[in-house]
């Protein structure tokens, strides 16, 4: 098969120009973009601003050209490869896949194009032959290769524009796919190093030329539906960015309904990956002009609470005739061309027709089948038999085949990744002992094994690794034990990164051909799951996701919870939503609580319950069933009772967000996570707990206490602890000092303590020495005492009678 | 827009000449309207021949399903009995010579001359009554033909760009005495516009052959004026989602649904309601696969009405690749496969849907080839098809693609799909479909069916839909027909439709469902009965099932 053209012009034009460029320039121009980019001073250099500003007076030019020639109808979007501002990857690369998901609402054009500029360092220049490119499986020709945007040697790099046919894109996922053909220097040994690719962020991008299509409504795809129009701003930069995508609407005053709603809106939006809580904002139906103004919307309201707000004709006789119990659900669209916004309204004659519109829209099973739009309904969705297994661990025993995956195939030299998904493990599992997964490999006989391997992962996690020779049987099967007490995900990724080396290989061997290394579709995973204990309260998510359609989650808010205390439920519900991408259900619970008002029993019966809220408040929620170890005082507004003991909340510091984990009142074996700051939910400093990773990942014991700056104060209640809580809260995280005063007085009191140690223990050694010394002559006193005793008495030394 | 302004303004002609589209005489009136001469009016064709020189169709059956369009019954005589029949005694006469030099008896041109009926004549022979009085001296007709691929037809004041073969020159001799109903002209010729057809007195003469394309369109609107027809309906176009089976993305078809709801158009789907296993061979019914029954009750929640496309639709390979009815590479039927077996086939689909409450309305011959005797067991089972109708055994290449609704010879009610389908092409994918909706769309009483695969991405879909809106016309719901579905066990009704059906000793369950499959109302008949029986429908819900139990109570 002939070379395309451009090949050869990087093999003998542009890549030997750089193979020619001194080592120095490019070590420094491949340090200076590193620096440059993680520093994030894009124009620390003229010419690089230069640059950008010139990339970006083009793309403008030719969007104008665009909307003058095509009436605007024509759409184009740039979409980076990559999310990091900067890419590196290993110079001995075979084969690198980048994923890029794509709306199904939009129509793909001709003229779309990817741009690709990478940057080799010189060890990579010496070995590199050639590279493709192909999208989903289909390698891309007639590629352009660019001249260097500067004539600075170290703005130089391989910039290459393939155009990319219409056909060549899809709705959804979409796989790029770069192909490094190296050579093998025989001098070369392997782990030589072998340098590194660079690649920024806003240089490589796809370039996606497209017409969106009318709206129309479809129920069946939401939230998808809702939310793909935030996949076409993906490339836009942050301050470029528009105002949230969504407004969801409510009634003045929530009930329960509302709040459930919230939490099964929050946690379906999550499960699109993209969705964020900045692309959602709340307001009151009384403000839905105002709010909903280029946005999609999402009213949540009961009948009766529709006042002022303009229903679609067809929908309003249906509403007026709905029974009590009858919910109801509509989707309507507002607006002409690209004005046009979806309106989708989750109705009921009464709360408990409004709840069966809410429990419908968080199944994908139940918007399936439900009547045709505008849909009333009668009853809460049935669960299949089916639909219910999904929330079990998969099969004990499964093959690669039956996951789908048939033959997986690592190709090329040296460095390639593979993974095979489907394996089903949700979050509220994990695994058991005498797990393992057995390969069938298959590996090219021209493999060199002394640079070659194969490391298995699970989630990421390396848990072994393959050599040629370590195989076994007639059937080339090797097994590798998985780590008891991995977490369940979705989805669980079983990754394969071959390292595959068959020796000096130049630029015209067919290199493909030997290095090779497969893994069969027989290749067999067998899984022992058993439930996760959730352990502490940095567990919030092992203990909300039990069921992985949040069927065992509750949270609960204040009585009359602001719009402020709504949207935290909302995120939190976004955040555990995205846990569980594949679930076809979210339902999870939502409801009030006031000392007057104690949850419903059957609401919170069976689930994990999160409590949102002062922690003055917290007995209320209770009600006096489970001891907790911080509330509030009736009679002192100003102070608090930790342990029993009443402290002023001037003594603490006042962003500080209380934790704590009780066993749960309602169910055996489920679990409680009160969590709120002195006077409100906590604000900033419980979001730090809820989203951040880094900080709960610091959070453990049954007591805890987070302030804004991520200090935390832990305490385990089964341990033995020295002090108070409310004494270590003081001493870790003190008022009115800052996260590094805070350390450095730590660090102080640390010294202290050590000094102090250091004293102590020679004390005890001094003292300790003494007291031996005492014992000693007292034994040997004693002794003598006795031996001068028995000599009087005619007997031996040790008492035997002397004859 | 200029398509728009004529399309409005034909139909504001008919409007005014066939006043509003008649609904009461039942769902079909207005699309097999009766004609002047009353729904029991009789149709006598006499034929010097049944196909047109190197075809192997038969033309025959084409000219039936033409004059079907009209309710009226057709009686064919061959030409070689004409001499002692008496055209007189019909209604309407039609003389159908698709070859030269037919042979016709002199007795029959001069009967010809006397009867009172209206009468037709098509094709060759018209030279012959140069002998005629009647006719002597007010036109001239060649007994030869030519083509012209390229001409224009001037027909109810719009020209309409058509190919014309066979086309007999003939010349007006007395224009006091022969009305000119369409003439033909070839662009770039010097000459005037050639008459095609032309009426004189009770005659209307035919100087072609119109059985295909275009012209057979033309053909089917001129028979409303042969038959004095007053009321017709406005055109209506269709849109069919093809080959929808078990491998085809639920998801995309789902939007596909979504998209033509929305919009509150019905449609159709034609299903395929099994499955081979490529791996075992083993065919595998469509309550194996949930997903697929769900996403057609989706369909027909939303305005999808269902027509069952076959069985597996293939021999061994993709269904909806391969001929189910009929050997391709031999074109002949084929071999092994009974009747029986056919209707087997079609018996066991229908009844896989109708236990997932599933009501295929219409049936669609696979690839639209299959031999006579499977048409006739598709007659027994089914009482409307959605299709092109291959017109003989000698050859599937040859179809019938009528202009509106109409009959064939088995007695089924021909919806027609004769529009084309939808490219699989980026730059022009309708294109065809839009150029013979141009036409067709200006004609009286049609309908112009096409379809889309339910691979296509919803682009092309939405295309198509909103060019088919532009000709401003009603999207056809075939639920608002008269249907009947029969088997051994069991009988669905929709619309007015009616049918006897003989019991041995069978109890009759009946059901009554809405449009989305669910139960309104049923009953069962308290007691067994045997003999014929006529159903009818009850009036409830939108479609009625019987099923016919044999045991006791």
């Amino acid at each position: 098969m002939p070379k395309p053209v451009w090949v050869w012009v990087m093999c003998f034009g542009l890549v030997p120009a750089l193979m020619a460029a001194p080592a120095e320039s490019l070590d420094a121009r491949l340090a200076q973009l590193e620096r440059r980019v993680l520093e994030g001073d894009n124009a620390g250099t003229g010419e690089t601003e230069t640059e950008e500003q010139e990339l970006e007076e083009q793309e403008l030019e030719e969007l104008e050209e665009l909307e003058e020639g095509d009436g605007g109808a024509r759409e184009r979007v740039f979409y980076p490869l990559f999310e990091e501002p900067l890419l590196t990857l290993p110079g001995n690369l075979a084969t690198r896949d980048f994923h890029l998901q794509l709306p199904s609402h939009i129509t793909f054009l001709s003229g779309s194009e990817l741009r690709l500029v990478l940057y080799p360092s010189e060890e990579v220049l010496s070995a590199i032959c050639t590279y493709t490119v192909s999208i989903n499986g289909m390698e891309l020709s007639g590629a352009v290769v660019e001249p260097a945007a500067s004539e600075v040697p170290d703005r130089s790099g391989l910039r290459v524009r393939f155009p990319v046919p219409a056909t060549g894109l899809q709705h959804g996922w979409n796989r790029v796919t770069l192909r490094f053909r190296l050579q093998h220097d025989p001098g070369l040994e392997a782990g030589a190093e072998a340098g590194a690719w660079l690649l920024e962020r806003e240089e490589n991008r796809l370039r996606i030329e497209f017409e969106r299509l009318p709206l129309f409504p479809e129920l069946p795809r939401f939230p998808f539906s809702y939310t793909e129009g935030l996949l076409l701003r993906r490339g836009e930069r942050e301050d470029t960015r528009v105002g949230p995508h969504l407004a969801i609407l409510l009634p003045r005053d929530v009930r329960d309904v509302h709040l459930r709603g919230c939490a099964i809106l929050g946690a379906r939006l999550g499960q699109t990956g993209y969705f964020k809580p900045e692309d959602c904002t709340f307001a009151n139906l009384e403000r839905w002009e105002e709010a909903s103004q280029g946005r999609h919307v999402v009213v949540v309201a009961t009948r009766e609470e529709y006042t002022g707000l303009p229903i679609p004709s067809d929908f309003a006789p249906v509403l007026a005739g709905l029974a009590p119990g009858q919910g109801f659900i509509g989707e309507s669209l507002r607006g002409e061309g690209r004005e046009a916004r979806r309106w989708l309204i989750v109705s009921g004659a009464d709360d408990e027709g409004l709840e069966k519109a809410l429990l419908t829209l968080g199944s994908g099973p139940a918007l399936e089948s439900a009547p045709p739009n505008p849909s009333v309904l009668d009853s809460v969705p049935p669960l299949s038999e089916e639909t219910e297994n999904l929330t079990r661990p998969g099969p004990g025993e499964v093959t690669f085949r039956r996951l789908g995956s048939g033959v997986v195939s690592m190709r090329g030299v040296f460095e390639s990744e593979a993974s095979v998904s489907g394996w089903r493990l949700p979050p509220g599992y994990q695994l058991g002992s005498n797990s393992r997964v057995t390969l069938h490999l298959d590996p090219s006989r021209s493999l060199r094994p002394e640079g070659s391997w194969l490391d298995v992962l699970v989630n990421g996690e390396e848990i072994g690794r393959w050599k040629p020779g370590d195989e076994t049987g007639r059937l080339n099967m090797v097994t590798f034990e998985l780590p008891a007490g991995l977490k369940g995900r979705d989805p669980m990724v079983l990754g394969f990164r071959a390292h595959l080396d068959v020796g000096p290989v130049s630029c015209e061997d067919e290199v493909e051909v030997a290095a090779w290394l497969n893994l069969g579709g027989y290749s067999t995973l067998e899984v022992t799951a058993v439930p996760v204990a959730a352990v502490g309260v940095g567990a919030i998510e092992e203990s909300l996701l039990r069921d992985a359609f949040m069927r065992k989650a509750a949270i609960l808010l204040p009585w009359e919870p602001s719009l402020r205390d709504i949207r935290l439920l909302f995120d939190l519900s976004l955040h555990l939503g995205a846990r569980l991408p594949s679930s076809p259900v979210l339902w999870p619970e939502a409801l009030r609580f006031s000392a007057a008002n104690p949850p419903v029993g059957h609401r919170v019966e069976g689930r994990s319950v999160m409590v949102l809220g002062p922690v003055r408040i917290w007995e209320g929620a209770v009600s006096g069933r489970v001891p907790v170890l911080v509330d509030g005082d009736s009679e002192y507004p100003e102070a608090v009772r930790i342990q029993g003991r009443r402290h002023d909340l001037d003594e603490f510091e006042p962003t500080v967000a209380m934790v704590h984990m009780r066993p749960s009142p309602w169910s055996p074996g489920a679990e409680m996570i009160l969590a709120g700051g002195w006077r409100d939910l906590g604000g900033e400093s419980l979001r730090r707990w809820l989203f951040e990773p880094e900080v709960r990942s610091r959070i453990h014991g049954d007591l805890a206490a987070v302030d804004i700056e991520g200090r935390v104060a832990l305490y385990d209640l089964g341990a033995f602890n020295e002090e108070s809580f409310a004494e270590r809260l003081k001493r870790m995280i003190p008022a009115g000092l800052s996260a590094a005063e805070t350390r450095h007085f730590l660090a102080q009191e640390e010294a202290r303590m050590e000094d102090a140690r250091k004293t102590n223990w020679m004390l005890a050694l001094v003292f300790g020495s003494l007291l031996i010394l005492l014992l000693g002559l007292r034994v040997w006193f004693m002794w003598r005492r006795m031996r001068l005793r028995n000599l009087r008495e005619g007997r031996g030394s040790h008492g035997e009678v002397m004859t | 827009m200029r398509r728009m302004l004529l399309a409005g303004g034909l139909c504001l002609l008919h409007a005014v000449l066939a006043g509003p589209a008649a609904e009461s005489g039942g769902a079909i009136a207005p699309f097999r309207p009766a004609p002047e001469a009353g729904s029991n009016a009789v149709t006598t064709v006499y034929y010097a021949g049944t196909r047109t020189p190197y075809s192997l169709g038969d033309h025959l059956e084409t000219l039936r399903m033409q004059l079907l369009r009209v309710r009226t019954r057709i009686e064919m005589v061959p030409m070689a009995r004409a001499k002692g029949e008496e055209p007189g005694s019909s209604d309407y006469v039609v003389v159908f010579c698709p070859q030269p030099f037919p042979e016709i008896p002199v007795e029959f041109l001069r009967a010809l001359t006397e009867v009172e009926a209206p009468v037709l004549w098509i094709g060759y022979g018209m030279e012959g009554l140069r002998e005629v009085d009647s006719f002597a001296g007010v036109f001239e007709a060649s007994a030869f033909s030519t083509g012209a691929s390229d001409g224009v037809l001037h027909y109810w004041g719009r020209d309409w760009p058509v190919g014309l073969d066979p086309w007999i020159p003939a010349t007006i001799l007395d224009g006091d005495k022969a009305e000119v109903v369409m003439t033909m002209h070839v662009p770039g010729s010097p000459g005037p516009s050639h008459p095609v057809v032309w009426r004189v007195g009770r005659v209307t003469f035919v100087a072609t052959v119109p059985v295909s394309g275009t012209l057979s369109y033309l053909f089917s609107d001129l028979l409303l004026d042969f038959y004095g027809v007053e009321e017709t309906a406005a055109p209506h176009v269709f849109v069919r989602i093809e080959d929808y089976h078990f491998r085809r993305d639920h998801g995309h078809f789902r939007r596909m649904v979504d998209y033509l709801y929305g919009r509150r158009l019905p449609f159709l789907v034609a299903v395929i309601p099994a499955d081979r296993d490529p791996e075992t061979g083993e065919v595998r019914g469509m309550d194996s696969n949930p997903e697929f029954v769900s996403a057609l009750r989706y369909a027909q929640g939303r305005g999808g009405r269902l027509i069952l496309h076959g069985y597996v639709h293939a021999e061994g390979e993709e269904p909806g690749q391969g001929h189910e009815f009929w050997d391709a590479g031999k074109d002949r039927p084929l071999e092994g496969l009974t009747p029986g077996e056919a209707r087997r086939r079609m018996e066991s689909g229908v009844r896989m849907m109708w236990d997932q409450g599933l009501f295929p309305l219409a049936w669609e011959t696979p690839h639209y080839a299959a031999s006579r005797s499977i048409y006739a067991e598709v007659g027994r089972v089914f009482s409307t098809a959605v299709e092109r109708v291959q017109l003989s055994d000698a050859t599937h290449l040859e179809t019938h693609e009528a202009a509106g609704l109409t009959r064939d010879r088995h007695g089924r009610l021909i919806v027609p799909e004769n529009l084309g389908y939808v490219l699989d092409a980026e730059e022009g994918a309708f294109e065809g479909i839009l150029s013979r909706a141009g036409i067709l769309m200006d004609l009286r009483g049609s309908i112009g069916g096409c379809y889309i695969h339910p691979y296509q991405r919803l682009n092309k879909l939405a295309g198509l839909i909103e060019a088919l809106e532009e000709f401003e016309r009603p999207f056809l719901d075939l639920a608002e027909l008269d249907h009947w579905v029969e088997l051994p066990d069991g009988l669905l009704l929709v619309g007015g439709a009616e049918r006897a059906v003989t019991l041995e000793e069978q109890m009759v369950e009946w059901r009554a469902y809405d449009r989305s499959g669910r139960v309104i109302r049923e009953e069962r008949d308290p007691l067994p009965f045997s003999g014929v029986k006529t159903f009818r429908r009850r009036g409830v819900g939108d479609y009625e099932l019987f099923r016919f139990r044999r045991g006791e109570p």
